[in-house]
């Protein structure tokens, strides 16, 4: 209410310092000996960190991203910032029953008479398909932990590819000395770990009907018991970083523990541009010439198919020949390093056990 | 114009004709429909239940100087945008506005009975044991049980005032405050308040919510025919977040910008694009139109071949197309994510 609470602070029970916290903190780790409590003084246990890179190494890597894009010569790192942001990791294993229709054809054979250029009945095997459809019930297993972030509206640049590749293997006991040693700035939760655990309840739920949807044509049934642990409060680092380049602003995202960018913008330059369009237009020529030579084969019986392939392929590269046209139109590119997904939303082993139809 | 003193600092105040209003001077948002519904003035005692105690704001982190910067370095990596923008624009307006939002936040669990279609299969496929030809579906009742976890936000401003391009745009509620009317007055801002009641902001939020768990049922049934919902409300935030409503003049013609006060973000510009851009990119357009048409004439008439010509003609038009595209731009916007 107005004037009066503009400043919140709590004391913490270990050091006894007088901690300056946001109204919207649930959760808060003590600045001075990086104990952990929540808004009633409870101590959290088992608080945990991801280590993060250098900043050095982030600049480095960002270097490396941008040559990699052809961008080296001019480049100014004009920024480069951590955050530490906070995630609950919920335990879960899950069971779930499905129920569906599953759709198929069988080739069957019709007899048809025709006649030939002679008069002639002709008789011949005709092929044709008539779906099928039976039911499907099932079952799976799935367990592994859901990483939920403890923020509220949180956006931040490349923060789904941050969200997507996130890997908490390597957590380590928290040490705020680490968080201050990358200048980074600190995030307490705003969601407590009863909440972190209804929201992961709510992804494995959709996450199994999303599996169950993809053993079947139609989903009819789905049913998931879920069981989920006191989840692990943990920080994790997500780097931010802006360059300059010709006298123009560009964002770069990097995953904190392994340092690798995950998004970033790239400049076209003028060059990059008439490259792209000179490009585009070669291959949507060339590839016009290859769809001609094709139909110029498709009369003579013998090169027909080869034609008509010649048809396709040169249709299909006309229509990729827009990709490289766009590009020398966009103000930028975005782009991404490739990081492969190490918390998989699908599981890794998943037990089927069919119960028949 | 209602006359009111405020419940938090006493001042008088003249307020316009809206259900809240912010102190101009202590900041407390105050429940005016219901105050003036009782009597302007509160007893000693009352003052409570006419002031929103969840009243937040998100800070600006930028000034107008520095939001200029963001944007004139934004502006350049437009294409056509022009390189003298800087220097030749002249900026008649940026002002920081403080807008208002509600979030709430609920823990939502629902029983549900409804109808579902349920397979029944016939004509058995004798080529294929177990499979049939025909499949129909038939209703079913069916029951279930749905928990989950909401945090939902609306946007309490009139949709004929409020910016269309705020629309789909996330706010980030990281960094949210208690209100601080100085915060606002240090930075030259404004205020706008709510045009909901918090009754009434309270009714859709939880209607929002009810959607949700309704979508969430939809996803088993196709018709719910009796339901039972427990929404626990967590707690019912007044925020109000900064916008910098900018608008310029470059060569003769006014321009409009929004820019995030909380994070520099360029939610919307309305973008000059120079004379030479225009003359060139119309000049391109043309040459590559004309070879366009030119190539489908000769495919036409089988010169030099009617699938290259076509092909080629239609794909030099496209192209043409694109260049168009590119000269009638006029608005972008920063990625959020």
């Amino acid at each position: 209410m107005a004037q009066e609470t503009t400043e919140i602070t709590k004391k913490c029970p270990t050091c006894s310092a007088v901690l300056v916290i946001s109204p919207e903190d649930l959760v808060i780790t003590c600045a001075y000996c990086g104990e952990t409590i929540d808004v009633e003084g409870k101590k959290i246990p088992n608080h945990q960190m991801l280590p993060s890179q250098e900043s050095a190494t982030i600049q480095a890597n960002v270097q490396e991203f941008l040559k990699k894009h052809h961008v080296a010569e001019g480049v100014r790192i004009e920024e480069v910032k951590a955050v530490y942001l906070p995630y609950w990791v919920v335990p879960f294993s899950s069971n779930t029953q499905y129920y569906g229709v599953l759709n198929s054809t069988v080739t069957r054979y019709r007899t048809v008479h025709s006649r030939d250029a002679q008069g002639h009945t002709v008789t011949r095997q005709e092929a044709y398909s008539v779906p099928v459809y039976r039911d499907e019930k099932g079952s799976f297993n799935r367990s592994g932990r859901e990483n939920c972030i403890a923020r509220k509206h949180t956006t931040f640049y490349g923060f789904e590819k941050f969200q997507n590749t996130l890997f908490l293997d390597n957590i380590q006991p928290f040490d705020f000395q680490k968080v201050r040693k990358y200048g980074a700035e600190f995030i307490n939760a705003e969601v407590d770990a009863n909440e972190a655990q209804r929201d992961a309840y709510g992804r494995v739920e959709d996450e199994n009907r999303s599996i169950a949807a993809s053993r079947v044509s139609k989903l009819v049934r789905c049913d998931s018991q879920v069981h989920l642990e006191f989840p692990t409060y943990v920080h994790v680092p997500l780097w931010q970083a802006r360059y300059k380049f010709q006298e123009k602003i560009y964002k770069v995202s990097a995953a904190g523990d392994s340092g690798k960018v995950l998004k970033g913008e790239v400049p076209l330059t003028f060059a990059r541009r008439m490259l792209n369009l000179t490009i585009g237009l070669a291959v949507l020529l060339i590839f016009a010439f290859v769809a001609q030579l094709g139909y110029n084969m498709t009369p003579v019986t013998d090169t027909e198919i080869g034609g008509w392939v010649l048809i396709i392929i040169g249709f299909a590269l006309m229509a990729i020949s827009f990709m490289f046209t766009s590009t020398a139109f966009k103000m930028q590119l975005e782009k991404s390093e490739k990081i492969k997904p190490q918390n998989p939303l699908r599981p890794q082993k998943p037990e089927v056990q069919p119960e028949g139809a | 114009m209602p006359k009111i003193t405020c419940p938090n600092c006493a001042a008088d105040l003249d307020v316009p004709d809206a259900p809240i209003h912010t102190c101009d001077f202590c900041g407390t948002a105050i429940q005016v429909s219901t105050m003036v519904a009782v009597g302007a003035t509160p007893a000693p005692g009352e003052k409570e239940q006419f002031i929103i105690k969840n009243h937040f704001i998100i800070k600006c982190q930028y000034d107008q100087a520095q939001v200029k910067n963001l944007l004139v370095d934004w502006v350049k990596k437009i294409p056509g945008a022009p390189q003298d923008f800087e220097e030749a624009a002249n900026i008649s307006q940026n002002d920081l506005i403080f807008y208002p939002m509600w979030v709430g936040e609920y823990a939502a669990t629902s029983d549900y009975v409804g109808i579902d279609d349920w397979p029944q299969f016939s004509h058995p496929a004798v080529d294929r044991p177990g499979w049939y030809e025909y499949v129909s579906y038939y209703k079913k009742e069916e029951s279930g049980h749905i928990i989950r976890e909401y945090q939902k936000p609306l946007m309490a401003m009139d949709t004929l005032k409020f910016p269309k391009y705020l629309r789909d745009y996330i706010v980030t509620t990281t960094g949210k405050v208690y209100f601080d009317i100085q915060h606002v007055k240090k930075l030259g801002g404004s205020i706008l308040d709510s045009i909901y009641q918090m009754d009434e902001a309270k009714a859709n939020l939880r209607q929002q919510v009810l959607d949700s768990q309704s979508a969430e049922m939809h996803k088993e049934i196709v018709q719910i025919t009796n339901r039972t919902d427990n929404i626990q409300e967590k707690g019912v935030f007044y925020i109000h977040f900064p916008l910098y409503e900018i608008k310029f003049e470059y060569r003769g013609k006014i321009h409009d910008a929004l820019v995030d006060g909380s994070n520099g973000r360029i939610i919307h510009v309305k973008v000059p694009v120079s004379l030479e851009f225009r003359a060139k990119t119309i000049t391109a357009m043309g040459a590559f139109g004309s070879v366009g048409v030119l190539l489908i004439i000769l495919g036409a008439i089988s010169t030099i071949g009617q699938v290259f010509g076509i092909g080629a003609g239609v794909g030099l038009i496209v192209v043409a197309l694109m260049l168009l595209a590119l000269n009638l731009r006029s608005k972008v916007s920063e990625k959020q994510k």
